[in-house]
């Protein structure tokens, strides 16, 4: 991978952690959830940085092109993300849920209450 | 001691061996208390031994969904200042906090001393129960973590044994650190928005029923997420919103 390729990667993954942290301060994003986002980007700034890392995940992979080795990589973690965000949807939409019941029966309770 | 005023926040989660006994004890040695207890969607029998309780003073509050122990107290925390609290003490409901420890953990606040007052298993040697080793090696991490963010010492920092003023209860009525482990967090918001914490040195049980909630791998996790929490809870600027509670 030429360095400017390095470079651009390096920066670009910095300023990924870098509105992560900002996210997390200014309140958007609780910490928990956020462990995993600082966690992918510091392994991109340590690929980005580390040639013979990526040569040999490239040479693990069966990829030609270190590059592309590195869009691999990134694609996978991306997809493990994605799978780690659809498991808490399914566990809010159930919490939601219960709560939407709860609502519902205080509501009848209170009409049953006002006759 | 007069307990009048004085609110008992009592989260508990599959607590159903031992809730009955550690609430009847703790209205037998204080009484007068206002005992408010949080079920955070038990699956065992908790709700039930709870139902036949018949304690004076005792508030039951269900929450619909289990959402974590800040939320949980949290939720008590407001009830209590709802219906009028001086004071709230934050109490395990597994046994582990000690009724007797109740009055002393209360001093710094009655004599005006604190908003929040600690009650630390470390504050001086005791011959109580004070937890597992990997425990203690991840509360001296974060009480230097709490001096190097706040200048502070706090000593037992992921302490659940915890009393509030009515200034410490209108912020934590607003501002909790919800989730799971809030207990270092609040510490730093605390001492962050300018409020003032304090320590007393209390005797804890050992954890009589229910599983300790932090498994190994989960350690190294919630390690790193309070750190986290933390640090951006010190950066944070101080805290002006109107939050109606």
């Amino acid at each position: 991978m030429s360095s400017l390729s390095q470079i651009v990667s390096l920066v670009g993954s910095v300023a990924f952690l870098l509105m992560i942290i900002y996210t997390v301060y200014a309140g958007k994003l609780r910490e928990a959830y956020a462990i995993i986002w600082l966690f992918s980007s510091l392994m991109m700034i340590v690929i980005s940085v580390s040639e013979t890392l990526l040569n040999f995940l490239s040479r693990m992979l069966g990829i030609q092109t270190p590059a592309f080795a590195l869009l691999i990589c990134m694609l996978m973690g991306i997809l493990l993300l994605l799978f780690q965000i659809t498991i808490v949807i399914s566990e809010h939409n159930q919490k939601i849920n219960r709560l939407l019941q709860e609502v519902a029966l205080l509501r009848a309770d209170h009409r049953e209450g006002d006759r | 001691m007069d307990y009048c005023g004085v609110f008992a926040v009592v989260p508990c989660y599959n607590e159903g061996r031992v809730i009955a006994e550690t609430l009847r004890s703790l209205s037998r040695i204080c009484p007068g208390i206002r005992i408010v207890v949080i079920n955070d969607g038990s699956t065992d029998d908790t709700a039930s031994r709870l139902r036949s309780l018949d304690i004076d003073g005792m508030t039951v509050i269900e929450m619909p969904v289990n959402s974590g122990i800040g939320n949980a107290v949290q939720t008590g925390l407001i009830f209590a200042r709802r219906n009028g609290a001086d004071y709230a003490v934050k109490f395990d409901g597994d046994g582990q906090h000690l009724p007797e420890e109740i009055a002393a953990l209360m001093t710094p606040l009655l004599e005006k001393r604190a908003d929040l007052v600690i009650g630390s298993r470390f504050l001086k040697k005791n011959d109580g129960f004070r937890s597992t080793f990997l425990r203690r090696v991840g509360i001296k991490f974060f009480r230097f973590l709490s001096v190097v963010l706040t200048g502070h010492v706090i000593t037992d920092t992921t302490s659940g044994f915890r009393a509030y003023n009515r200034r410490a209860l209108d912020f934590a009525a607003k501002y909790y650190p919800s989730f799971d482990y809030p207990e270092p967090e609040e510490g730093i918001m605390f001492l962050r928005n300018g409020l003032t914490v304090s320590e007393v040195a209390c005797k804890m049980a050992e954890r009589r029923a229910g599983k300790s909630s932090i498994r190994p791998l989960r350690a190294c996790y919630y390690m790193v997420k309070v750190t986290f929490a933390m640090v951006m809870e010190r950066m944070r600027p101080m805290k002006t919103g109107e939050v109606e509670i």
